[in-house]
């Protein structure tokens, strides 16, 4: 296969295409090497589609009878429990079972024989009989019966249950015989109520996977083998796994049960369970690969990311999908707590009701702070919008002819799966910012792979993101890519490359790595000159973030002088008063104010809000940090009085601007207190405490400050004991500078 | 080796004399037929018989001229006399005493399972023979299909059959890919033999 394409040396073998294909790019060169060359590209290609043929045989192997599964003991004689063995029905892990008629009735039964080993010792055989009675006294019609149990003259023991006739779960693919999405949801939505009717009586499965579902001909589910897991321990995931031939059971454990804590063990486990063969059943798949090693699928459990089910079946819809996924969270306190609300989820969801799964995490996602990088899902919605978007004008950029004619299904794909990985997020697990982006680099990896423009164009997007987050290493490494690719693609002097010198510039500033930071931001300026004439907006932008790090480096000459270039450019272009000319001036302030000339820096402050009045709507945030900062100088400059007049403008009620609004509140309150107006000052800044402490964490910086300047205001009341109270909820923060 | 299209094989079944097509519809449909009568919740030893009479009803009722190609697909004709002669192995059974009562009747699933079974037997049974004749081809090395069935039928993972080969993991999948390359041709070739609806 080698010899017959055309490789160069730089080629990586089919090892690692395969790598490649199943995993995602785990390493930036291999990956820019195959979506750069047509060779590996096609090769990538063909490893898909031929893995999916790969898929199908393994499976029909599976299907297969094995020599070792035909049964190794002789049927035993129950003819004195009253049993006659008609014949065997299977013969698997635990045991083996058999086809039987109860003499004194006529009654057809399936008789599960446990292996000997199974009840190996005295205690074991004590607990399985004593779960077994509480098993027999289940009735659900999803539950199969257990009538009797007993032990044979060599010691096995038996379990005496309904016969259901028909298949096992796992015998076929069920998504098509249930009758598509809504069927196999219906379908598991009777498994789930069958789980939490034993959940009820204190019946944990722990095994449930696939084959201990049957279905019976007219297609209702019916579990078996309820606490045979328990009471036959034995099987533990781990120790069966040991031999090496029990893969096939693993890939159904969770990650509690692989990592060897039965006390970890609860019905959260069978929730897990049952997201797995929602999971199967709709998609075909187990949401990890399980092709490796014993160690590699441990590890896929307790590690591994679910692959979305909506890429395998697109069917599944984001409501369903956060169902499953939450469902199949690593941590047990993510799932669902019972599967009784698991069941309530998916009856809503058939219902056409909004589901639980969303709501809880609402809340969930709202506790967390920004400063974990926990976003709520809105945010991750606007980059991926964002993300889409760079997707998209890339795609209209780079117009080719094969592209064209793809394009719109491109975009359609794209968006459904970025806007689907959106949806999961919500409800299955902790919605980062951080594994939005993770998620959106896949995508690029594997979707964009043979379109290196638009990949660069999105890795630009996502890796701004990263840096935004302070996720440095990620950044660099999307941010390089995609310089690289446009280097390669479009020569050096691209306007393009420009654009990714100025980000890998930014990022360098933020790293504090000064003097590459200034290299990559001239050479990006340089470019642009060049490319677009020295009056061009985008030259201005350069110019400003030169200044910025020249402002962070302390050469506040230059940055002066860069700023005012810069606001020249764009006050001929749009005005001064507009937001970008005002951004100018605002920077140009906070230089005056390094400079401690105060009374110019209000000036400006003063300017940058007027002009910001003029241009942005009331709610505005830009609007509330100007009224910050003028309000702050105002009031280290003794000008009380006129600082609360500042802050007071605009107004309004506090809650509608959000927290940004609250901090201007705050600040308004310690002007009250200056001005002696303690009373007002102690009703503003009760209020502004309340609310921050509801909007954000009570960690976070605007908060404590708004404690301290309580502390403050009843230090200056010669209230001591209050004081101490709101000094101890401000803990970094000692006395405020403010008066 | 050229399949044969199941229209000709209609077509030749007509002829009450041509006992290689006849031979030929049955090593292609029995195998399907005897698994998809266990799947309807059969033991081995009842499907057998079952898939014995099923195969003759349908070649008399075909050579009696009661099959129409226009009026439905050979699969549900196949189906209907699959799951008549299960039922009445059933009843048989129940008239003796040796099951009860309505459970005769229940093991058989709906219509539309049964549709679906058929389809996954069939594309089973198909994928089968595109083995086997993966395994006979003499143009696929030795070692290649070795190792092929490594990593399908005894599932070991790609590390493990390199170092029992003593080959690189390269060559490992060189080998998978070069046979699921060739598995796929013959499955499209065959699909279009078997007619697959």
């Amino acid at each position: 296969m080698r010899a017959t394409r055309e490789t160069t040396q730089n080629c990586p073998g089919l090892d690692r295409i395969e790598l490649f294909v199943t995993h995602g790019a785990t390493d930036g060169d291999l990956q820019e090497h195959i979506e750069s060359c047509p060779s590996c590209t096609e090769q990538a290609a063909m490893v898909r589609e031929n893995n999916e043929m790969f898929t199908d045989v393994v499976r029909l192997n599976e299907r297969r009878p094995r020599a070792s599964e035909t049964s190794p003991e002789p049927p035993p004689d129950l003819a004195g429990h009253g049993y006659e063995i008609v014949e065997t029905i299977s013969a698997g892990g635990q045991g083996v079972v058999y086809r039987a008629v109860q003499t004194a009735t006529r009654r057809q039964v399936a008789i599960k024989m446990l292996h000997r080993s199974a009840l190996a010792s005295e205690r074991r055989r004590r607990r399985f009989e004593g779960e077994i009675e509480m098993v027999a006294a289940l009735r659900h019609p999803n539950i199969v019966t257990v009538y009797d149990s007993g032990a044979v003259e060599d010691g096995r023991h038996f379990l005496v249950m309904e016969l259901i006739n028909g298949v096992s779960l796992s015998d076929s693919t069920l998504r098509e015989r249930a009758g598509g999405v809504r069927g196999v949801v219906a379908l598991l939505a009777k498994v789930a109520d069958a789980v939490s009717a034993a959940h009820q009586r204190g019946i944990i499965h722990r095994d449930l996977k696939p084959s201990n579902v049957l279905l019976d001909g007219d297609g209702e589910p019916h579990v078996v083998d309820f606490g045979v897991a328990k009471a036959t321990g034995a099987r533990a995931v781990l120790e069966a796994t040991q031999s090496g031939e029990f893969i096939g059971t693993i890939a159904w454990a969770a990650p509690e049960q692989v990592s060897g804590d039965p006390a970890q063990i609860d019905t959260r486990t069978d929730v897990y369970a049952l997201g797995l063969l929602l999971y199967a059943s709709l998609t075909g798949r187990r949401p990890y690969p399980c092709d490796g090693s014993v160690t590699d699928v441990i590890h896929a459990i307790t590690d591994g990311e679910p692959r979305r089910p909506s890429t395998i079946n697109p069917r599944v819809d984001g409501e369903l999908e956060t169902i499953v996924l939450k469902s199949l969270a690593k941590n047990p306190d993510r799932r669902y707590q019972s599967a009784g609300a698991l069941l309530e989820d998916l009856r809503h969801y058939l219902a056409g009701e909004p589901i639980d799964a969303k709501r809880d995490s609402a809340i969930y996602v709202l506790r967390k702070t920004l400063r974990q990088h926990l976003i709520p899902t809105s945010f991750s919605a606007v980059i991926l919008l964002l993300i889409v978007g760079s997707a998209i004008g890339a795609m209209m950029l780079y117009r080719d002819a094969r592209l064209e004619a793809e394009k719109a299904n491109t975009i359609r794909v794209f968006l459904e799966d970025t806007f689907a990985s959106v949806e999961p997020a919500a409800g299955g697990h902790d919605v980062t910012l951080r594994e939005t982006l993770d998620e959106a680099v896949h995508w690029v990896d594997v979707a964009l792979s043979g379109r290196p423009e638009i990949a660069a164009s999105v890795r630009m997007t996502i890796g701004n993101s990263y840096r935004a987050l302070g996720l440095y290493d990620d950044a660099e490494r999307q941010l390089e890519m995609a310089l690289r690719t446009y280097r390669r693609r479009l020569g050096h002097h691209h306007p393009d490359v420009a654009s990714a010198l100025n980000a890998m510039g930014l990022l360098r500033t933020d790293q504090g790595r000064h003097a590459d930071a200034e290299r990559l931001l001239r050479e990006s300026l340089d470019i642009r000159k060049a490319a677009f004439g020295d009056e061009h907006l985008v030259v201005s932008s350069s110019l400003m973030n030169l200044g910025r790090l020249k402002q962070t480096t302390g050469e506040l000459d230059e940055a002066e002088n860069l700023y005012n270039q810069t606001l020249a450019i764009r006050s001929r272009a749009h005005g001064q008063s507009h937001p970008d000319s005002a951004i100018c001036l605002y920077r140009l302030a906070e230089i005056q104010e390094q400079r401690a000339d105060l009374r110019a820096a209000a000036r400006t402050h003063r300017r940058v809000l007027d002009a910001r009045r003029e241009h942005l709507h009331p709610g505005h945030p830009d609007l509330a940090r100007s009224q910050l900062a003028l309000g702050s100088l105002l009031l280290r400059l003794g000008e009380a009085e006129e600082a609360e007049r500042v802050l007071h403008e605009g107004g309004g009620s506090s809650e509608s601007f959000g927290w940004r609004r609250l901090e201007v509140e705050s600040l308004r309150g310690a002007c009250l207190a200056a001005l002696g107006r303690n009373a007002e000052a102690e009703t503003v800044l009760l209020a502004c405490y309340k609310s921050l402490r509801e909007a954000r964490s009570p960690a976070n910086e605007a908060t404590a400050e708004t404690a301290s300047r309580l502390a403050d205001l009843y230090d200056a009341l010669g209230r001591a004991e209050d004081a101490a109270a709101w000094r101890s909820l401000a803990p970094d923060q000692g006395s405020h500078a403010a008066p | 080796m050229l399949e044969k299209t199941t229209t000709a094989m209609l077509q030749g079944l007509t002829d009450p004399d041509n006992d290689i097509v006849w031979r030929e519809f049955d090593a292609r449909y029995r195998p399907v037929i005897e698994r998809f009568v266990r799947r309807m919740g059969l033991p081995e030893a009842d499907a057998s018989d079952v898939t014995q009479d099923t195969l003759l009803k349908f070649l008399r009722a075909y050579r009696a001229g009661s099959y129409d190609r226009e009026r439905g697909r050979l699969s549900s004709w196949i189906i209907k006399i699959a799951r008549n002669c299960a039922c009445d192995m059933l009843r048989a059974r129940a008239a003796r005493g040796e099951r009860r009562g309505a459970s005769a009747y229940a093991v058989i699933p709906g219509e539309n399972q049964l549709e679906i079974i058929w389809r996954e037997e069939c594309r089973d049974a198909l994928l089968e023979a595109a083995l086997a004749r993966l395994r006979s081809e003499t143009r696929t090395e030795e070692q290649t299909i070795r190792i092929f069935e490594m990593l399908t039928a005894e599932g070991l993972p790609a590390q493990r059959v390199a170092q029992e080969t003593g080959v690189t993991l390269n060559d490992v999948y060189l080998a998978k890919h070069r046979c699921l390359k060739r598995l796929r041709s013959i499955v499209a070739d065959m699909s279009i033999a078997y007619e697959l609806e």
